[in-house]
C-alpha cells in the first residue's frame, strides 16, 4: 500500500514578482494493491504532479509518502532501488516515453541490465512481456518513430512490467489515442491487474474511462482531494 | 449538389523505410451545405486527403486522380490560382492550435490575415474584423484578446482562435483535421457546436476528419470511414449509428465508452505493406477464405456503400 | 526537385571524402610518395621541372617533397586541436545542460570568460616568451576553441533532457551516469562530429596564419611554415608562385574538406527528420 500524508507542494514562479502557486494543499489518501485509485480534475500539473509524488520523483513539502510503512524519502540506497522498482509510472505522451534513437529491443534490455539480470533469461523475459502486452517479436528491430501512438504505449509498459513493480501510476495513459486504441489499451490494463495484483493510480481527465478503470475515485480541486468513490 | 467531388485519389510517398501508400484510389463527396465526418484511426490517411485538397503536401508526394471543386480540377491548377483559393474559398482548421499558430504575432495579426492577403485590407481594417470575429466565437473581450498572444491562451481558446480564421472569408468548404484531439470533454462539446453553428450562419460545407465517433455523430449529415487508405463505408450519419454495416464499424463502436470499451482484436496494418485480399481480415470475425483472397470492390446498398464481401 | 538536391549534396560530400582521403594518404605514406627527403640539397631557387615538380627553395630543398611532409604537422595539429578542444566541449556541455542550476552557471561562467580571451593575441604573447613549438600550439589552441561546441551541445542537451524519455529512465531506476551516456549522448551525437570537423579547419586556418607570421614551429616545417619562408626568403619578391601557391592551396581544399563533409552530417539529420513525417504510423 502506498500512503500519502498530507502532502503539499508548490512552487514560485512569475515576473518581476515570484508568486508561490499551491498545487497540492494537505492530501491525504492511501492507494491500495491490487485496485485502481481513480484520479480525476482540471487540466494542469496538479494530478501529474500527484502521480510523481506517489512514485517518489518528486518530494512533498511538507508531507510524507508511506510504502508498506515505510517513509520513502527515509530510505537506505538498497531499499531505495527496491522501492523504484516497485512503483512505476507510465507518461502521457507515448512518444516521449521511449529514446527516439535507441531500437525497441534496446530500450528493452538496458533496463534488464541495470537490473543485473542475465543475458542467458533476456531473451526469454523480453519475449514473454512482449506476448502479455500483445505485441509480435519484430517489433523488437523497429524505432519508436516507426510505430503508433498504441504500440509505443504497449511497449512503455512492458518495459516497466520487466521490473515486476506493484503498483503504477497512469498518467492519462489513453488520452493521446484514437478512440479504438483506447479500449485495446483499458482492456490490457484491466486484465493486467487481475492476472499480476497491480494497484494503479490511474490519472485521467474523461469520466467515462475513470469509471471504467476505478474502484475508487478522487477529484482534485484547487490543490485538494475529494474522494467521491470509495471501492 | 456537389461541391467537392474526389475521384480516386491516390497517394504514395517515398520514405527511406519504402514506399508509403496513404491514400488508396478514394472517391468522395461533399454536398453543398452539408457535414462530412471521414472517420478512421491515426495513420489512417484521412489528414492526407485534406492536405491534398489544399495541396499542401510535402514534395515526397505522388499524387494521382482528380478534386473537383466546383468543376474545377485542384490537382491540376496553377499555384497562384490555389493559393487565392486556400483561406478564401476553401479553409483548414488544423490539428494542433497551438502549433498551427504563429508564436510570435498577436492573435489579431493572425486572424486578420486572410482579410490582408485576399481583400487587400489594413492592418486597422483586418484587426477590427478580427475583434467582430472573436465576438462571434464567443470570446468575452475580443479587444483585448486581439493584442495576446497564442501562448497566453489555453489549447482550446486557440483552436476557437483557427476557427475564427478560418471562417474570416465565409469559405463554401471547411476542413477541419481532428479539431478536438487532445481537448477536455466540455470542451469538445464547445468547438463542436461553435463549428457547427458557424457552418450554418455562413452556409458552408464541412469535412470533419476526426477519430472520435462521438464529435462525427453530433454534427455530421454524412459519414465515411477510412481503413488503411480506403474508405470502408459510408452512410448518413443517424443510418449509420443506428446500424453499421462494416465489421470495422461495428468494431469502433464497440469500442465506445458506453457500449463497454469493447477492443478490436489487433492492429491497425502498415501503410507500406498491402495486405492480400481485404485489408480488415486478419482482424474480422467473419473473415472466410474469400476475404483472404480478393478484394472487395465499394458496394452500393440504397444510399450507403460498404466495402465488404458480407454484403455481396 | 527534391533528388536534384540531394545530388548536389551527394556530389559536396563525396568531394569532401575524397579530399580527405587523398589528404590523410598524404599525410601518413609520405615516405613512399616523395622522391627525396625533405632536408636533401639541391640546387636552390630552381623552377618546377621534371626532376624537382614543384621546384626548389632557397636553401635547396625539394619543394614537393616539404609540401608532402608538411602535410603531417598541418593535418597534425589540426586533428589533435580537432580531438582535444572537442572533448572539452562536449564535457562542458553536456555537464552544464544536464545538471543545470549552480553547475550550469559556473561552467558557463568558464566558458565565457574563455571567450574573453583572444586566441591570435594570447599565442603570439606565449610564443613571445617561449619557445614556439608545436606542441604549444596544439596545447594553447585547445584549451581556447572549445567555447562554442561546449555551448552547442549544451542547447541540445537541454532540449533533450527536457523529453519526457529522460523521466521516463530516471522512474525506471537508471542512475544519472547512465542516463547522461547512453540516453542523451547517443542524441547528440550526430551534432559533436560536424563540431569536430570545423574545429579542425578552424585550427588549421590558425596555424597556418601564426606560422605565417613566423610563430610556428621553425623545426616542424607546417604549410604555413612554407608561406612564411617563402614569403621571408624571396619567393614572393621574385614571383616563384610554386613555392608559396601548393601549401597555400594545401590548407584551404582541406578545410573545404571539412566542410563538406560536415554537410554529409547535415544531410543525415534532415533526411531522418524528414522521411520520418510520414512514417506509416504517425500524425
Amino acid at each position: 500500500m502506498i500512503e500519502l500524508q498530507q502532502v503539499s507542494y508548490g512552487f514560485s514562479r512569475g515576473w518581476p514578482r515570484k508568486q508561490y502557486h499551491i498545487v497540492l494543499n494537505n492530501i491525504s489518501v492511501k492507494l491500495q494493491m491490487g485496485k485502481t485509485f481513480g484520479l480525476m480534475g482540471n487540466s494542469g500539473t496538479g494530478k501529474t504532479t500527484l502521480g510523481k509524488v506517489a512514485v517518489g520523483l518528486i518530494r512533498p513539502f511538507p508531507g510524507k509518502v508511506f510504502f508498506h510503512g515505510n517513509d520513502i524519502f527515509q530510505l537506505t540506497r538498497p531499499e531505495w532501488l527496491f522501492f523504484r522498482r516497485k512503483v512505476q509510472m507510465l507518461f502521457q505522451d507515448p512518444q516521449g516515453s521511449l529514446n527516439p534513437k535507441k531500437r525497441i529491443d534496446a530500450s528493452l534490455w538496458d533496463v534488464l541490465n541495470n537490473i543485473q539480470v542475465s543475458l542467458y533469461q533476456q531473451r526469454e523475459i523480453i519475449e514473454n512481456v512482449l506476448d502479455i502486452v500483445g505485441l509480435a517479436t519484430d517489433f523488437l528491430f523497429r524505432y519508436p518513430d516507426q510505430l503508433s501512438g498504441g504500440q509505443n504505449q504497449r511497449i512503455s509498459l512492458a518495459r516497466i512490467l520487466l521490473l515486476k513493480p506493484e503498483f503504477i501510476v497512469l498518467d492519462e495513459p489513453t488520452s493521446a489515442l484514437d478512440i479504438s486504441v483506447q479500449a485495446q489499451i483499458l482492456v490490457l490494463l484491466r486484465k493486467l491487474q487481475e492476472t499480476h495484483g497491480l494497484g494503479y493510480l490511474f490519472i485521467s481527465h474523461d469520466p467515462e474511462v475513470v469509471k471504467y478503470m476505478s474502484h475508487s475515485i478522487g477529484i482534485l480541486e484547487n490543490g485538494t482531494l475529494e474522494i467521491i468513490q470509495e471501492g | 449538389m456537389p461541391l467537392l467531388t474526389i475521384e480516386k485519389l491516390e497517394v504514395n510517398f517515398d520514405t527511406y523505410q519504402g514506399k508509403v501508400k496513404a491514400v488508396k484510389k478514394v472517391s468522395l463527396e461533399v454536398i453543398s451545405q452539408e457535414t462530412l465526418a471521414l472517420i478512421g484511426e491515426t495513420g489512417c490517411g484521412k489528414s492526407v486527403i485534406a492536405q491534398s485538397i489544399l495541396r499542401l503536401l510535402p514534395n515526397n508526394a505522388q499524387i494521382n486522380g482528380k478534386i473537383l471543386f466546383r468543376d474545377l480540377d485542384l490537382l491540376k491548377l496553377d499555384e497562384k490560382v490555389m493559393a487565392s483559393i486556400r483561406g478564401k474559398e476553401i479553409a483548414i482548421i488544423f490539428q494542433n492550435p497551438s502549433l498551427a499558430l504563429n508564436p510570435v504575432y498577436s492573435i489579431g495579426l493572425q486572424v486578420g490575415e486572410p482579410f490582408r492577403i485576399h481583400q487587400s485590407a489594413s492592418r486597422n481594417q483586418s484587426i477590427q474584423e478580427s475583434i467582430r470575429l472573436l465576438a462571434y466565437m464567443k470570446f468575452e473581450k475580443p479587444g483585448s484578446a486581439v493584442k495576446m498572444y497564442p501562448f497566453e491562451f489555453s489549447g482550446g481558446m486557440n483552436q476557437r482562435v483557427l476557427i475564427a480564421t478560418a471562417l474570416a472569408l465565409h469559405p463554401a468548404l471547411l476542413i477541419a483535421d481532428e479539431p478536438t484531439q487532445g481537448l477536455d470533454r466540455a470542451l469538445i462539446k464547445q468547438i463542436i457546436k461553435q463549428l457547427d453553428r458557424a457552418r450554418k450562419t455562413y452556409s458552408s460545407s464541412l469535412l470533419l476528419i476526426t477519430h472520435d465517433l462521438t464529435v462525427a455523430q453530433a454534427i455530421s449529415d454524412q459519414i465515411a470511414v477510412m481503413y488503411a487508405g480506403e474508405i470502408v463505408e459510408q452512410a448518413p450519419t443517424a443510418d449509420f449509428f443506428q446500424k453499421p454495416f462494416h465489421p470495422y464499424s461495428q468494431g469502433l463502436l464497440g469500442s465506445l465508452p458506453e457500449n463497454g470499451f469493447h477492443p478490436i482484436p489487433g492492429q491497425s496494418p502498415s501503410l507500406i505493406e498491402t495486405l492480400p485480399g481485404c485489408q480488415f481480415h486478419p482482424r474480422c470475425k467473419w473473415a472466410a477464405d474469400q476475404c483472404r483472397g480478393e478484394k472487395p470492390e465499394l458496394l452500393s446498398i440504397d444510399s450507403r456503400w460498404v466495402r465488404c464481401f458480407l454484403y455481396d | 526537385m527534391k533528388s536534384w538536391v540531394s545530388y548536389q549534396k551527394k556530389f559536396y560530400i563525396s568531394l569532401g571524402g575524397i579530399l580527405f582521403l587523398l589528404f590523410l594518404s598524404m599525410a601518413i605514406f609520405a615516405s613512399l610518395i616523395t622522391p627525396y627527403q625533405p632536408k636533401e640539397r639541391f640546387d636552390p631557387f630552381l623552377p618546377p621541372g621534371v626532376e624537382h615538380l614543384l621546384g626548389t627553395n632557397d636553401i635547396g630543398n625539394d619543394l614537393f617533397t616539404e609540401f608532402i611532409y608538411g602535410s603531417r604537422v598541418t593535418l597534425l595539429i589540426g586533428l589533435l586541436t580537432g580531438a582535444f578542444s572537442t572533448s572539452i566541449g562536449v564535457l562542458v556541455g553536456l555537464l552544464a545542460g544536464f545538471h543545470g542550476g549552480l553547475i550550469d552557471e559556473f561552467l558557463m561562467g568558464i566558458t565565457d570568460v574563455v571567450l574573453m580571451i583572444p586566441r591570435i593575441p594570447l599565442i603570439i604573447i606565449l610564443s613571445a616568451f617561449l619557445r614556439p613549438s608545436v606542441g604549444l600550439m596544439i596545447m594553447v589552441m585547445s584549451i581556447l576553441w572549445w567555447t562554442s561546441t561546449a555551448r552547442v551541445i549544451r542547447s541540445r542537451t537541454m532540449q533533450i533532457s527536457s523529453m519526457g524519455f529522460l523521466e521516463s529512465a530516471r522512474c525506471l531506476g537508471f542512475s544519472s551516469w547512465h542516463i547522461l551516456f547512453y540516453e542523451i549522448f547517443p542524441n547528440i551525437f550526430m551534432i559533436i562530429i560536424p563540431e569536430f570537423l570545423i574545429t579542425v579547419a578552424s585550427a588549421m586556418i590558425s596555424e597556418a596564419s601564426l606560422s605565417f607570421l613566423g610563430l610556428g614551429d621553425p623545426s616542424l616545417k607546417s604549410w604555413g611554415m612554407m608561406i612564411h619562408h617563402a614569403f621571408q626568403r624571396g619567393g614572393f619578391l621574385n614571383g616563384m608562385w610554386w613555392w608559396y601557391v601548393p601549401p597555400g592551396l594545401g590548407v584551404t581544399l582541406f578545410v573545404l574538406s571539412m566542410v563538406f563533409l560536415s554537410f554529409s552530417f547535415e544531410e543525415v539529420e534532415v533526411e531522418r527528420r524528414e522521411g520520418t513525417t510520414i512514417a506509416p504510423f504517425n500524425h
